[in-house]
């Protein structure tokens, strides 16, 4: 795959906080790259960086092999912006939505008229497209927010956390909509939390947590990264007779956290052990209520990486 | 109670990043309330004339307390009789006899050579003198009723952002909620209130007493609170409201005569002016400087209950789209 | 430039599509001036002396609110966000608040020329000899107010602190300027303390040209406006950061 960015050693601080400590990374042409990280870890700065909204305090960005800076508007003209929270003018049709932010990137008569009509197909709302935004569902609203972003066809459509608050329904679609950007050979870059999401549409992903990278790569290398561990997990009836630690006596166990009556334990693939961590639950009395058992996903991995607590 | 305080404190702490135009209308009122002091020593003459002096051997009149002459040997501009800069402009001719340019009406013309041939005439006012206390309210009316609408903005808020749907939806009282929000308005009052202390403890003379003047803040400041909620209830938008608000404001405010008394030549809009909270409130305050004001309680009941109808409409309307929904959801939940 | 005029277009439907804009630059406005020309007719011998007042002093007064079309069309809650969208287009800064700026500016102009063509044989009022000059001085004065609303927003980033600091400025220096009364019959001091309003000066250009015929004050607004109007626009470049608003 061809090198569409270059991003090397971004940094941005705000006064004493340095919210970005020199990342770098690159996107290729025609992939979706997701960043995943808590709340705080930096990625809509990032975002805001790169779409050239924001400064930064160091680094540089390059598009094509060039810097962005030396030609700014050829650059923004590449870009689609989808922004998080959803910029339309409420008492418009979609349709004048539409005409609006397609014009602005240099649309206009014949070309703006089919670059509408192919976004608001793109959006499945072709048939609304005379009524008013605020007559639509939420949903409705985050599809026409995307065709916003898209109708002017662009290299690189960056998207800022584009399914919010949306039903299944919607979501599914705009994933799909992702889909058909991609095959299409636009590349994306977009931001999320929704782990199930990142599993259908990602090519790579970065994860970034206080302000660096610290991982990259597809999904399945990043599994890879704990795949020879197993997940199990123990509902007991009312825990008070056993202690974490004593399940490291079982051999291939990682890691066991008790929380309630829920016993989470990572073991090593390969080792079958689940027989005598149940035999050492029912030494200790503990009468057993269900066990489920999963391989490495997106959400351990991003768990592993950044950890449980909760974020600001 | 426990809505009523917790919603006074969020106010409160809402109010912080709000505190340079509420600190801008308090400077605003002060110059105001300066203003009228001074207006009120001002003495007004009945007229300003403009004599033109074409020939030195005429003797002129002088300015009196009736009349403000000012000798020109050239006719000023045709729009200072416009501007109302001067009344009149007057001729002496050879025989002393006087030719009078003015704009004004014939009753003006002949006051004015009335007063040109007898200059120690007085000339009787037609209605009353304001007083100091009058010209102060008449002066804080206007900003009292626009920061209403300022003060009201956690309301407004509120019903925008759907922060009113949640309270509504919550096990506590609806009206103590409103409550709330008209106590934060009228504590808001405060700083104005506090101007009119330190002026009569430098020693103004600011016209009524300080408790006559917390009544009518009082009450002005439920005029202002209750149009604000009203119109803030009936219009989606907070800046639409607001600017209704404040043009409706300006424009009662000026025709009931809070800055300065306009002649009324029409019964019928006499009496449409007389329907006005603020022509009431300004009436009752004239009829305090005269010591008549119990005679005439009439008029400030008058605006607490104008006051009280529309915060009452106001609250049926806000029972109808917040409260009954919130009840009828909770029991489709169920 | 295309997408210059795009965006202007836009805020310039937006504001007509508000009908409390709308209503307040023509119905409330004409309301003001046949209300207070009508209460003060009584004192003058000719009903259109009072009228030839108030729509002059009035008219000002409208011009002078024009700063809070320029804050509503920028930063009014319901738009603010789509019309920050614009950031991330090739379109720039310059047009995000240069095109609203113009659009109010237009808005308010068109407007207030509409009045004047109701009003202005309606109630005998004249613009003068010449009442080309009138509607030309009203056009400087018109870009310095929408410039006004403009800056305040690209200083304060919200249109509700913007309005109401503008609704107390303009209605102070309004009233000081003998908007709905004269301050020259009210002693020196009184007619002093007007002189220092803007609106006074405003006030004596227009009646000038409008019952004197006389050009005196014409260049002094007309520059005065342009110069002032410069500064603003030039304030909005420095105080408008695309950091601010994401």
């Amino acid at each position: 795959m061809e090198n569409l960015m270059n991003i090397k050693n971004l940094k941005k601080s705000y006064k004493e906080n340095e919210v970005l400590k020199g990342i770098s990374f690159e996107v290729y042409t025609g992939e979706v790259l997701c960043i995943l990280g808590p709340n705080g870890a930096g990625k809509t700065t990032t975002i805001n960086i790169l779409t050239a909204a924001l400064g930064s305090n160091g680094g540089e960005i390059e598009y094509k092999g060039k810097p962005i800076g030396l030609k700014l508007r050829a650059y923004k003209q590449a870009l689609g912006i989808v922004p998080q929270d959803v910029s339309l003018y409420e008492e418009l049709s979609a349709e004048r939505n539409l005409r609006f932010f397609a014009s602005l990137y240099g649309l206009h008569g014949k070309e703006l008229r089919k670059a509408v009509d192919e976004a608001l197909v793109f959006a499945g709302l072709d048939e609304r497209r005379r009524d008013k935004v605020k007559t639509f569902s939420g949903g409705m609203k985050r599809r026409l927010n995307i065709a916003c972003a898209v109708a002017h066809h662009p290299e690189l459509v960056i998207m800022d956390e584009p399914t919010v608050g949306i039903d299944p329904q919607s979501r599914n679609y705009i994933l799909d909509s992702i889909k058909k950007l991609r095959d299409g050979g636009t590349t994306v870059i977009y931001t999320t939390h929704y782990m199930e999401e990142v599993e259908v549409i990602s090519s790579r992903i970065i994860i970034m947590d206080h302000g660096s990278i610290i991982a990259e790569g597809t999904k399945e290398s990043l599994k890879e990264s704990i795949a020879n561990e197993k997940k199990y997990t123990i509902e007991i009836e009312e825990n008070g007779k056993i202690a974490p630690d004593e399940f490291f006596s079982v051999e291939g166990v990682r890691s066991a956290k008790i929380d309630g009556d829920t016993i989470e334990i990572t073991s090593l693939k390969g080792v079958e052990n689940l027989d005598r961590i149940i035999a050492l639950l029912c030494n200790k009395g503990e009468r057993i209520r269900n066990i489920t058992s999963e391989n490495a996903s997106l959400e351990m991995v991003f768990l592993k990486l950044t950890g449980r607590k909760l974020r600001d | 109670m426990r809505i009523f305080l917790s919603v006074l404190k969020n106010n409160y702490l809402r109010l912080v990043p709000r505190i340079i135009p509420v600190a801008i209308f308090t400077v605003f009122t002060l110059i105001s309330m300066l203003f009228a002091v001074y207006i009120t020593g001002v003495q007004q003459v009945k007229g300003h004339i403009v004599l033109i002096q074409q020939s030195a051997s005429v003797s002129i009149p002088q300015s009196s307390k009736m009349l403000d002459v000012t000798v020109m040997s050239e006719t000023p501009p045709y729009t200072d009789l416009v501007k109302q800069k001067y009344d009149a402009y007057v001729t002496v001719d050879s025989n002393g006899n006087y030719q009078i340019e003015t704009l004004r009406n014939d009753d003006f013309k002949n006051m004015l050579l009335a007063l040109l041939q007898n200059p120690k005439d007085v000339v009787k006012t037609s209605g009353e003198e304001r007083g100091v206390g009058v010209n102060i309210l008449g002066f804080m009316m206007m900003f009292l009723l626009m920061i209403a609408f300022f003060n009201l903005f956690a309301f407004a808020d509120d019903k925008e952002q759907g922060q009113l749907r949640r309270i509504a939806a919550a096990p506590t009282s609806f009206g103590g909620y409103l409550a709330a929000h008209c106590a934060y308005c009228f504590s808001l009052l405060l700083p104005e209130y506090i101007l009119l202390v330190i002026l009569k403890a430098c020693g103004w003379d600011i016209g009524f007493s300080l408790l006559q003047y917390a009544g009518l803040i009082a009450v002005l400041g439920f005029l202002g609170i209750s149009f604000a909620m009203l119109l803030n209830t009936l219009i989606r938008k907070p800046d639409n409201a607001n600017m209704l608000g404040n043009s409706i404001t300006v424009l009662t405010s000026v025709l009931a005569g809070s800055f300065y008394s306009f002649s009324q030549n029409n019964a019928l809009l006499d009496d449409i002016i007389k329907t006005l909270p603020q022509k009431e409130l300004m009436d009752f305050a004239q009829y305090i400087q005269n010591g008549v004001a119990l005679q005439h309680v009439g008029c400030l009941l008058y605006v607490i209950a104008f006051s009280l109808a529309m915060f009452a409409f106001s609250c049926g309307i806000l029972r109808r789209m917040y409260v009954k929904m919130a009840v009828s959801h909770s029991i489709n939940l169920l | 430039m295309r997408r210059f005029l795009v965006i202007f277009k836009m805020d310039l439907t937006n504001l007509f599509k508000n009908p409390v804009l709308v209503g307040y630059n023509t119905l409330f406005a004409a309301l003001l001036i046949l209300i207070m020309g009508f209460l003060s007719s009584g004192n003058y011998a000719q009903s259109k002396d009072a009228y030839q007042y108030y729509t002059v002093t009035l008219l000002i007064y409208g011009i002078l609110n024009g700063a809070m079309t320029a804050s509503n069309c920028f930063m009014e809650r319901d738009i603010k966000r789509p019309n920050l969208r614009i950031i991330y287009s090739p379109a720039g800064s310059f047009p995000i608040y240069f095109s609203k700026l113009l659009a109010s500016f237009v808005f308010d102009y068109s407007l207030h020329l509409l009045l004047l063509a109701v009003l202005c044989p309606l109630l005998h009022v004249t613009l003068g000899a010449n009442s080309l000059f009138f509607i030309l001085l009203m056009a400087p004065v018109e870009f310095a107010a929408a410039a006004l609303g403009t800056f305040f927003c690209c200083v304060f980033h919200c249109e509700e602190t913007t309005s109401m600091l503008l609704s107390i400025v303009v209605n102070v220096f309004c009233i000081l300027g003998g908007t709905f009364f004269s301050l020259d019959g009210l002693g020196s001091a009184a007619a002093f303390i007007s002189k220092l309003s803007p609106a006074k000066w405003l006030n004596d250009a227009f009646f000038a040209l409008a019952c004197d015929n006389s050009r005196g004050l014409f260049l002094p607004v007309l520059i005065g406006a342009t110069v002032i109007s410069a500064l603003l626009v030039l304030g909005c470049r420095l105080f408008f950061r695309t950091e601010d608003y994401l």
